[in-house]
């Protein structure tokens, strides 16, 4: 049964102020504030050491937030994990399957610890990807254990799927078949996804909503599509006078060319620049707050 | 049904060398007391051998009791001594890597996401380990309670308990399920098998030392018994003290001090051309006196185990708690 919290919210995860801090001194996550939507694929976007992973186990009570709050549909995990986890599915980044235990012994064990564990859905999903249920977790390939992460997940009926850089480790037919039984998944059963990854070309497609996080702070936070309409590309020198085509970052290209990401407001433009990828959207703003603690840490 | 086919499943190997150690040292116990009982030496034959010496023994006697003897000491002393370290050994591989390994190949992650309650996936984890691990220990304890009287043909059961008592019976599945309560918690603290198993034989060396230093504070009221009689005479008892402290008393049940004996003999204590005690002094030592010593009668066996299966139970359920306890708090990896 939904909390009254729950009812009508239309916030699926929550972080508010969010601190995490290791050993007294590494800060992980600096004062997240981040809303995901009910509904929405979510990706999580940010170089190694961002906080990605540390955010998403924050909301399933893995770690505990030094400063700040988090809400899994309206409910805090600190106060009742119990509640939380009940309403959330979750792909870890590393494979945890039971190498000794076959797929469908996965499934058995996920009924057994899930109550409401659709397991005929998980092994419907699996067949469908041609895993073969009695294969041991430790003779399936790197996508194929990622799948049966993500069929364990999808089986929970979660409203809400954490995953965690799951693409990391997986060639591209196997990203794009992964991908491609989420999106479905999500689109059927309405579920909210927040997907971390480093892969910024696959999650283009599959995402509605990028946040970008970098030294453990929130660097951009919008929608795909208006990220891609709001920025722009160019050389150093393209910002114009009237500061309607901001300057975010100036970042290296591939070929040692440097180059400069705007934000466009109401759709300025100027001579020499072009719409900017989400590649190098994310790019920036990884400089971009690099520049800033830089900055910080001179001053 | 499930949740214990799969635990056995992922913790097959360590199953598997606990249930076949079990098996052996059961098997080896019974066929020792077949082979002690089938040796055929007549209860007067250990009499005579005791109270008069092997020189005075008969032929037959002799030869029968040097057999006995021989099983009793290297084949029965191995069985026990198995016996004293099946439980912790057991108790160890069963309890470090329930949590232990879940966290070391990090598939605690994935249980502990898809189980809203950690303390009721522990749980039934420990209540499926500790059930199959009594009942594995049960078959030997059961047949090692079998050897004991074979090994002692001349002694009433009922009366000489304490012999091996924590090496056979319940009080071994007691002892089995507290070291794997402390595999438990070492392997749930720890997070890693092979630094929890070692942290986990300290803990159970500790725990032994701990039962034995408490032992005094549950146990009933000792008494003073005559040595003879708890040794040879059908009665046992379990010596409270190292036995430094005897007391004497002559056949009037009087009680006397050494030096008050030694005042008394017709003989010197010492024979000076001999350099050695002399023969006549404690020939006559015997037939004047009885030393006595603080021993628990063997009939109070019962009450010592219900105490020491009571303060087991208490330790291993303690443990379990804190396992649930640190199992609800840390990080699954």
């Amino acid at each position: 049964m939904p909390g009254a919290a729950e009812l009508g919210a239309d916030v699926a995860l929550e972080a508010i102020g969010l601190t995490k801090r290791y050993q007294r001194r590494i800060w992980a996550l600096k004062g997240i504030d981040l809303q995901v939507r009910t509904g929405s694929v979510t990706a999580l976007v940010g170089p190694n050491a961002a906080g990605k992973s540390t955010l998403i186990k924050t909301w399933l009570g893995f770690e505990r937030p030094t400063g700040g709050d988090v809400r899994v549909l309206g409910i805090d995990p600190r106060r009742d994990r119990q509640a939380a986890l009940a309403r959330l599915g979750y792909v870890p980044q590393t494979p945890s399957l039971y190498r000794d235990l076959t797929v469908a012994d996965h499934l058995e064990l996920a009924a057994d610890l899930r109550p409401g564990f659709d397991g005929a859905a998980a092994a419907h999903r699996l067949e469908q990807l041609a895993i073969p249920l009695d294969s041991r977790a430790g003779d399936l390939s790197g996508g194929q254990q990622a799948q049966v992460h993500l069929a364990l997940a999808l089986g929970t009926r979660a409203r809400v799927l954490l995953l965690d850089e799951p693409l990391a480790s997986l060639d591209p037919l196997a990203r794009r078949e992964f991908l491609h039984v989420l999106i479905d998944a999500v689109r059927s059963d309405g579920v909210t996804a927040l997907l971390s990854s480093h892969v910024i070309t696959d999650i283009e497609q599959a995402c509605d909503r990028l946040v970008v996080l970098g030294v453990g702070r929130k660097l951009y936070d919008g929608s795909v599509v208006e990220a891609l309409a709001e920025h722009r590309v160019g050389p150093v020198e393209a910002g114009d006078a009237a500061h309607r085509l901001a300057s975010v970052a100036t970042f290296a290209e591939a070929d040692g060319r440097l180059s400069t990401l705007y934000r466009s407001v109401d759709g300025a433009t100027a001579d020499g620049t072009r719409p900017a990828s989400l590649e190098e959207i994310v790019m920036g703003y990884l400089v971009s707050g690099r520049s800033a603690v830089v900055s910080a840490e001179a001053a | 049904m499930t949740a214990a086919r799969l635990l056995f499943k992922t913790h097959r190997f360590e199953a598997l060398a606990v249930l076949a150690a079990a098996a052996l040292l059961a098997v080896a116990a019974m066929y020792v007391t077949s082979r002690l009982n089938g040796v055929g030496v007549e209860t007067d034959c250990f009499r005579q051998r005791f109270s008069s010496g092997p020189s005075e023994a008969s032929e037959a006697c002799s030869a029968s009791v040097q057999v006995f003897g021989t099983i009793n000491g290297d084949e029965a002393g191995k069985v026990m001594a198995g016996m004293a370290v099946l439980p912790f050994i057991g108790g160890l591989l069963i309890g470090v890597p329930l949590v232990g390994r879940e966290i070391e190949q990090r598939t605690a992650t994935l249980a502990w996401s898809l189980q809203s309650s950690r303390r009721r996936w522990l749980l039934k984890r420990a209540v499926i380990g500790g059930v199959s691990l009594a009942t594995v220990l049960a078959v030997p304890a059961a047949a090692a309670e079998l050897l004991e009287p074979a090994r002692q043909p001349w002694l009433d059961p009922a009366t000489t308990a304490f012999r091996d008592y924590g090496l056979r019976g319940p009080l071994t599945v007691f002892r089995g399920l507290a070291a794997f309560a402390i595999g438990l918690l070492a392997g749930a603290v720890i997070g890693r098998v092979l630094p929890a198993l070692i942290i986990g034989a300290v803990g159970a060396v500790l725990l032994v030392q701990v039962v034995l230093a408490a032992q005094w504070t549950y146990l009933p009221p000792a008494e003073m018994l005559p040595v003879s009689e708890t040794e040879r005479a059908g009665r046992d008892g379990l010596q409270v003290g190292s036995g430094d402290e005897p007391e004497f008393r002559d056949r009037a049940g009087n009680t006397v001090t050494w030096e008050e004996i030694v005042a008394r003999a017709p003989y010197p204590e010492y024979d000076e051309e001999l350099g050695d005690a002399d023969p006549r002094f404690y020939a006559w030592f015997e037939s004047e006196f009885e030393r006595y010593e603080l021993f628990i009668p063997g009939e109070k066996l019962g009450i010592v185990a219900v105490r020491e299966a009571a303060g087991l139970s208490l330790f291993s359920a303690v443990l379990v708690g804190l396992s649930a306890v640190v199992v609800s708090r840390r990080r699954p990896y």
